[in-house]
């Protein structure tokens, strides 16, 4: 009989875990659902269009694949302010030689010169980023403010601050292009999103960074090797930014320093709402997903509401403080919650 | 002496003396009394708010909507003082802008401490709201033309200096910065208050055992750091003769590194106003004198990353391996030790 009761009241634990960590998502989804049907409502006829769609599916990528980068950081605890320098920077270089290959190879294979290269050169900028916060100790935020300076001056000084033209016609595939109808920025996106749920989630390194990010001390006492899980969660945010920034510069067809300025708030703004905490540890791409989906579909509506990008950005942050407030009653309400459901079981058990 | 080798201030002292010589062979422009007055004619507005901010990252916290505030401050009271064309004492726009700044920063320190959240995205947040409400509200047209009362302020000087053939005269503006570094100086050294900003910083959970009243002084902070943002926009636009609502904007990370190029502890409970000073002499030499050097401006970006990066990194290296050779201290740099002589001790 108490071996009953015993599995009753574990059941009933779990039960709750899972319901206290999903509630978070589904009151994002809810968000998300009701600001569909918000806009929808408000109008109709320029809102449930397939352009409105289309141009939101060429929108969201760039924006949630550097969100998802910063991600990578906050599950430490840190922060990465530099996503937007080694997108720019990685950009800026690969459109370089793309434009030198082309008339010796061919657009083709210039393109995929030019994207492996993109890659490494983030992988090189995240391997900084993680080396100065785990092997030199300076901690995230300066690091990043300081190396985003560093990729960003890097980029205005080589390209005297002008914007990068003349790619080849193959490059606007990526940013622009569609495969039967379904474009292709949002293919990648879609395999990002897939490959980093999986990795987070089921794999050693996601568990490894998840730990790290809870606690530190306890990590390294597992045996983790703290310094080069920074290194590695840095390198990959960092090849996720390099391939953000591909398809930022893919979409405009041109390569510069400053594009995309915004998008540091927005992909720090995307996580918080994701549920990301930013003092390290929790946080779901699938989060990620919902939330950049809610505000694409509130910017679009502004768009068509005609909103002014001042309007936009007081409503960014109104939004960001909001759900900062809104977490911390629900994170209250879940540890009464689990409080009384604590009492309870006692109670149950004697 | 060896004390004063070792302090992180002697570092940066170095560095700034070294800077100076470099830049001063290669120009002896540099050297000369207008450059030396006008480099301080330009630290102004970005002293004012380095000090304030110091004092909040000792506290632990940060501060990334300053620029919002001093934007919000300076904007509202020039169109204020346009609308109403006024005439009378120039002190009234002046405590006008003050006002206006410690509301913004009242706001900020209230949503930190109440609700215990991270300094960082909270004001990143709220410096969006702060300058998007301004600009949705109020309009971005730019002030050309202050009153005349804020236009006399801008021509009053309290010296000149002249060389060679440069001129330069160092504007009024400039004793409130001697004014709030000496504010922070004093709150820092002598009161009660300053003990509890840097215990807060420090080491929150003991502060708080040790009876600080430690919300109360995070929201004093962020107060602070809003008026004295009040303060620096309106220096700003007395110095500009204008009102530009999206000047100054992008400026924070300039001066958070100043700060911690100074020696403040990013992650709080150390920092002093000399240290701060020598970090602002460093970026403000870095921002106005490259092109002394024939370093071309475009440059100017990549030269600042890297002096921030290699700024904070020896003293973050000597923290670093500090913790690491004294097995005593095991926790990360980023969380406080707690159990000093605890369990840590035996590996």
């Amino acid at each position: 009989m108490s071996e009953k009761r015993q599995s009753l009241g574990t059941a009933i634990k779990t039960g709750l875990k899972n319901l206290s960590s999903d509630s978070k998502l589904m009151r994002l989804f809810v968000i998300m659902v009701g600001v569909f049907i918000l806009m929808s409502a408000l109008r109709p006829s320029s809102f449930l269009t397939i352009s409105n769609f289309q141009s939101m599916a060429f929108q969201i990528p760039e924006l949630g694949i550097y969100a998802i980068a910063v991600m990578l950081a906050m599950l430490l605890g840190g922060i990465d302010l530099s996503v937007v320098g080694i997108g720019n920077l990685s950009g800026i270089l690969s459109c370089f030689l793309m434009i030198y290959l082309e008339p010796k190879i061919g657009g083709m294979p210039a393109l995929l010169c030019g994207i492996v290269l993109a890659v490494v050169i983030g992988l090189a900028c995240g391997l900084l980023n993680g080396v100065l916060i785990a092997k030199v100790g300076i901690p995230a935020m300066i690091a990043t403010l300081g190396s985003m300076e560093i990729f960003s001056g890097l980029g205005i000084l080589l390209t005297d601050g002008a914007a990068v033209m003349g790619m080849p016609e193959e490059f606007t595939v990526i940013g622009n292009g569609s495969i039967f109808g379904f474009p292709v920025p949002m293919a990648i996106f879609i395999v990002v999103v897939a490959i980093f749920t999986i990795y987070l989630q089921g794999k050693q390194f996601g568990m490894e960074l998840y730990l790290l990010g809870t606690n530190p001390k306890a990590s390294r006492f597992t045996g983790i090797k703290n310094d080069w899980v920074t290194m590695k969660a840095h390198m990959l945010g960092g090849a996720l930014a390099a391939v953000g920034g591909l398809i930022l510069a893919s979409h405009s067809n041109s390569a510069k320093a400053d594009y995309g300025s915004s998008y540091t708030l927005q992909s720090i703004l995307i996580c918080v709402l994701g549920g990301v905490s930013p003092s390290g540890g929790f946080g779901k791409v699938t989060g990620i997903v919902m939330a950049i989906f809610t505000l694409q579909f509130l910017s679009s509506g502004f768009n068509i509401l005609r909103f002014s990008s001042y309007q936009k950005t007081f409503i960014w942050g109104a939004v960001l403080v909001a759900t900062l407030i809104i977490n911390y009653y629900g994170d209250k309400r879940a540890e009464r919650k689990k409080r009384e459901a604590a009492k309870a079981e006692a109670k149950t058990a004697q | 002496m060896k004390k004063i080798v070792k302090t992180n201030e002697f570092f940066v002292a170095i560095t700034v003396v070294a800077l100076c010589l470099f830049i001063g062979i290669r120009n002896p422009v540099f050297f000369t009394g207008a450059n030396a007055v006008s480099l301080l004619k330009n630290s102004v507005v970005d002293g004012i708010m380095a000090f304030a901010l110091m004092l909040g990252i000792i506290a632990g916290g940060i501060d990334v909507s300053f620029p919002a505030i001093a934007v919000c401050s300076f904007y509202l009271t020039n169109k204020l003082m346009q609308t109403i064309d006024f005439q009378g004492s120039v002190v009234l726009p002046i405590l006008m802008a003050v006002a206006i700044g410690t509301v913004l920063g009242f706001i900020n320190g209230v949503i930190i401490a109440k609700y215990n959240l991270p300094a960082f995205i909270v004001t990143l947040g709220t410096s969006s709201v702060f300058h998007g409400l301004l600009i949705s509200l109020v309009g971005s047209r730019q002030i050309g033309r202050l009153q005349p009362p804020l236009e006399e302020m801008s021509k009053a000087s309290l010296f000149t200096v002249q060389s060679d053939n440069a001129v330069s005269s160092m504007p009024v503006t400039f004793i409130f910065l001697v004014v709030i570094a000496v504010v922070v100086h004093i709150i820092l050294k002598y009161t009660m208050l300053g003990r509890g900003i840097y215990a807060v910083g420090g080491d929150r959970v003991s502060a708080e055992r040790a009876g600080f009243p430690v919300k109360g002084i995070q929201v004093f902070v962020y107060t602070f750091i809003g008026m004295a943002a009040g303060l620096a926009g309106i220096v700003h636009s007395i110095q500009a003769r204008m009102a530009i609502p999206t000047d100054l904007m992008g400026n924070e990370m300039l001066i958070i590194a100043a700060v911690v190029l100074g020696g403040t502890n990013i992650s709080g409970g150390s920092g002093t106003v000399i240290g701060t000073a020598l970090g602002l002499a460093l970026i403000t030499i870095t921002k106005n004198s490259l092109i002394l050097i024939g370093i071309p401006s475009t440059a100017q970006r990549f030269v600042l990353g890297l002096i921030i990066v290699a700024g904070t990194a020896v003293s973050a290296y000597q923290a670093l391996r500090n913790s690491r050779k004294n097995p005593k201290i095991l926790a990360d740099t980023d969380t406080p030790v707690k159990d000093v002589e605890g369990g840590a001790a035996n590996v």
